[in-house]
């Protein structure tokens, strides 16, 4: 095989790969402030809600999200998995610093605050996490369409 | 790069991922769970009875398996690697690494 067969081949697994991760790039405007609902319901029952009540509702938006990525796995025409796209990671770590700083933000103003302020801040700021964690995964996967163009 | 080291590099060439479609397809579906018919047909550019032909010909040599949920119209027909078809694609993909260094 010639090396320019092998450099071609090569470049075509790279698209394959990077396919399914490009296709994520896309999300809907309702699941910035779903996820904010969620976040403020989860800081209220954790706050408000005590034994079994307390349980059932945290129980349940703890399923919540598993119940999402199977609805959303559902959905797709093609699913991630296996290594990402190097220039997708940048996206991957900023989920986990924002994930982290929602928490800090929300325990933070529940002590200064109170459940309702609380579970309204965790609401604003998950949503805005996840507002930018989308654009930034959609600015990333850009980057990896241009360099596999 | 030794003639010995390209020997064992094209060993690991497998002739049935020597076809670009069918090697695009293996791409796809070693970054994903699944992958639908019509995902495949619109990254790889190609019509439906094409990719139906190369994917048949990847279901024969136990690579990938196909999955039919419902009919007609709404049916959705999907794609999904085999433990054997993965091995095989790595196989193939780390013999084009090595033979360009």
């Amino acid at each position: 095989m010639e090396s320019d067969e092998a450099r071609r081949q090569l470049r075509e697994i790279e698209r394959g790969e990077a396919a399914s991760w490009l296709h994520f790039a896309d999300y809907d405007r309702w699941q910035p402030p779903a996820f904010g609902i969620w976040a403020s319901a989860f800081v209220l029952s954790l706050a408000l809600l005590d034994g079994s009540p307390r349980s059932l509702a945290t129980l349940a938006l703890i399923t919540a999200p598993w119940a999402y990525v199977a609805w959303d796995r559902q959905r797709r025409a093609v699913y991630p998995s296996g290594p990402m796209p190097p220039e997708l990671r940048r996206s991957t770590w900023a989920l986990v610093a924002l994930s982290l700083a929602v928490a800090i933000l929300s325990s933070s103003v529940y002590f200064a605050a109170g459940a309702w302020i609380a579970a309204l801040a965790a609401g604003i700021a998950t949503a805005g996490a996840v507002e930018l964690y989308g654009r930034v995964y959609a600015a990333d996967a850009e980057r990896v369409r241009r360099r596999l163009a | 790069m030794t003639p010995a080291a390209t020997g064992s590099a094209l060993d690991g060439l497998d002739p049935i991922l020597n076809a670009p479609k069918r090697l695009a397809i293996m791409a796809v579906l070693e970054g994903s769970q699944f992958a639908e018919f019509g995902f495949l047909r619109d990254h790889l550019a190609v019509s439906d009875s094409d990719l139906s032909k190369q994917a048949a010909t990847l279901e024969a040599a136990g690579y990938l398996t196909i999955r039919k949920s419902g009919r007609g119209r709404g049916g959705v027909t999907s794609y999904q690697a085999t433990a054997g078809g993965t091995a095989a694609y790595r196989r193939h993909r780390d013999a084009l690494r090595a033979m360009l260094g």
